[in-house]
């Protein structure tokens, strides 16, 4: 084996516990390979030096702070959305404004419910015209 | 930890993994509480490894908070195909790698302070870690990235791979590289 095969089989080792051959294989090579056994006890030593000791932290509350940012980027969402339709809500109100404007122009009674489109005029009985449907379609076929 | 403990899976991860579940799918029906109980229980892994990629700094909190706002965002689209933990770190590794690709453009402002603190000796703990930091922290981005999950914070080659969406022997030969660019730093503190 090669020093990288040994150097592959000492960093695996540092991982998780080998069998028992590629054990007893590491520490042969260990003994007749001083090259290779300065540079992987130097990866083991440098391994603890930075090795994390204690847990990590971000400081108190920090779950606290998230949610928090969390819960405003919702609002600020809504906000958003609510701005983002906004100027549809405006060009719809004055659609309907110009609308009610034509009305009162052409309208033959100014009164509000004309102007609305809340007539109440009723058609009489003598000008409806009745149609025969059935008549109408065998006429038409 | 010892290679024996990490070999085997503990009772307690494994019940962890089953309450993962169970909480995101309470965070995700509006339970806020549980996706709190998310955080805390993983708080300390992507704070060690946004740390070790950034240093101790008021970034480093931005980046670690964006990493949990990320996952709640996109929490619907987490199958558990890959542990959470291991979720979230690989989210901190890209969000920290973004992170230092900001500060090579803004020019980091406070490197001549650094560069001041380690004019004194660096004959206590502290100074070591420091200067260790310092040193990991002007590696290529990738290299670091390997350094903090593979020997700073712990993970085996095989889940610093998995992390990183690298190849195991890509790990290796960027953790080699970076020994030996940190070299000449660290025989100073490895031989004493």
């Amino acid at each position: 084996m090669n020093l990288a095969e040994f150097e592959d089989l000492y960093i695996r080792s540092l991982d998780a516990p080998l069998h028992a051959k590629e054990k007893e294989l590491l520490e042969n090579e260990l003994k007749h390979n001083s090259d290779l056994a300065e540079a992987l006890t130097h990866h083991n030593a440098v391994r603890n030096l930075l090795y994390r000791k204690e847990p990590a932290t971000f400081g108190p509350y920090f779950a606290a702070k998230v949610i928090h940012k969390i819960q405003q980027a919702g609002s600020v969402i809504d906000q958003q959305i609510f701005t983002f339709f906004k100027k549809f809500q405006l060009a719809a109100i004055g659609i309907i404004m110009a609308l009610i404007v034509v009305n009162i122009i052409f309208t033959d009674e100014p009164t509000i419910p004309s102007i609305l489109g809340l007539d109440t005029a009723v058609t009489t009985d003598e000008e409806i015209v009745s149609i025969n449907f059935l008549e109408t379609l065998t006429d038409n076929l | 930890m010892s290679n024996e403990q990490l070999a085997q899976p503990s009772i307690s991860s494994m019940k962890d993994t089953i309450e993962d579940a169970e909480l995101i799918a309470e965070a995700l029906n509006g339970e806020m509480a549980s996706f709190k109980t998310l955080v805390n229980r993983y708080e300390g892994e992507v704070a060690g490894v946004v740390k070790s990629m950034l240093g101790d700094s008021p970034e480093a909190m931005d980046v670690g908070q964006e990493v949990f706002i990320r996952f709640y965002e996109s929490m619907k689209k987490f199958k558990g195909e890959s542990a959470l933990g291991t979720y979230l770190v690989r989210i901190a590794i890209n969000l920290s790698l973004n992170e230092i690709k900001r500060r090579k453009k803004r020019q980091n402002v406070l490197r001549p302070l650094e560069d001041g603190r380690f004019a004194r000796s660096v004959d206590d703990d502290h100074d070591m870690t420091e200067v260790v930091q310092h040193e990991i922290r002007q590696l290529d981005p990738d290299f670091r990235a390997v350094v903090s999950l593979r020997m700073i914070e712990g993970y085996t080659t095989e889940e610093t791979a998995a992390i990183l969406n690298v190849p195991m022997g890509t790990v290796l030969s960027r953790l080699f590289r970076a020994q030996k660019k940190l070299k000449t730093v660290l025989s100073k503190f490895v031989t004493s």
